[in-house]
């Protein structure tokens, strides 16, 4: 009797880490552009062990500015702000009454803001999701982790890449920082050349790169780079 | 020969050399009036073969 309460409750933590990494929040618009204020969306893709997401609060890292929350038919949106006023979290809450009985939705939280001056980096805004069962109980879960292993027990923080404005066409940018992942920051760009090395998402154009004599593929970037990158 | 038909003669040469000018898709004709691409379809840039096109090479970059 003993070994089926053990299996019981096993399995149903098991059920519930299983629902919890199914679970998500992320940034859902795309890289940002570095010092513009723009809106920026957050993703909920998934309540928690099968409960609706109830509340969602993101919390906006020293260097954002201009926060400015987008009304949400979620609900109720509220800033917390400190002593000088800036906003350092904001956070949406449903209403009692339209808490769902189970989780089905997706959600998108948008928000007006204005990242730092520094492109080619990634801010990370933490959130945490509060999700509210049919019985009323609350599950918290912690979107925080930063830079951890692909394994790492703790839920990965929202990531907000920072890319510098651009027009269409070709664009020449200096860095003022190493680039190792460039599908991170130029996964929109038709192509990124730093000297004779070029980078492309794009497969044919990428199978091109290595096809053509005199260039050579394009991996990562070095800090003083001088790259041509055409959107 | 007619003085017409060597008028007629002549506008048909200039037509002809205008559709068979400017073979890099910019839609412009050396010496004359650039126009509409939409225009030239015998010009439009075909799919890339073999090698990047010039559209993705960036200024001042030489490739031999």
């Amino acid at each position: 009797m003993q070994h089926t309460i053990l299996s019981v409750t096993f399995f149903g933590f098991a059920a519930l880490v299983s629902a919890t990494a199914q679970a998500h929040v992320s940034i859902a618009s795309g890289p940002a552009f570095a010092n513009t204020s723009q809106e920026v969306s957050f993703g909920v893709g998934h309540g928690c062990a099968e409960a609706d997401t109830y509340r969602v609060q993101v919390e906006i890292p020293a260097g954002v500015t201009s926060v400015r929350p987008e009304t949400s038919d979620f609900g109720q949106v509220d800033v917390e702000t400190d002593a000088a006023g800036t906003v350092v979290a904001v956070t949406w809450t449903k209403s009692d009454a339209s808490v769902l009985p189970a989780d089905t939705q997706y959600y998108k939280l948008v928000v007006r803001l204005k990242p730092p001056d520094r492109p080619f980096t990634t801010v990370y805004l933490p959130a945490h999701q509060t999700c509210r069962a049919a019985d009323g109980s609350e599950t918290i879960v912690d979107w925080v982790g930063i830079n951890d292993a692909a394994d790492s027990a703790i839920e990965p923080a929202p990531a907000l890449n920072l890319v510098p404005a651009r027009l269409p066409g070709w664009n020449k940018f200096t860095l003022a920082t190493p680039v190792d992942d460039l599908v991170r920051f130029f996964g929109d760009a038709q192509i990124v050349w730093s000297g004779n090395q070029a980078f492309s998402v794009n497969p044919a154009t990428s199978e091109l790169i290595g096809a053509t004599s005199g260039v050579s593929a394009l991996t990562s970037l070095a800090e003083g780079a001088q790259i041509w990158v055409k959107y | 020969m007619s003085c017409v038909s060597c008028l007629l003669l002549g506008i048909v040469s200039l037509g002809l050399a205008a559709c068979s000018d400017a073979g890099d898709g910019s839609g412009a004709k050396a010496g004359g009036a650039l126009r509409a691409c939409l225009e030239l379809p015998e010009q439009l840039p075909r799919p890339p073969a073999g090698r990047l096109p010039c559209e993705l090479i960036p200024p001042g970059l030489s490739l031999e």
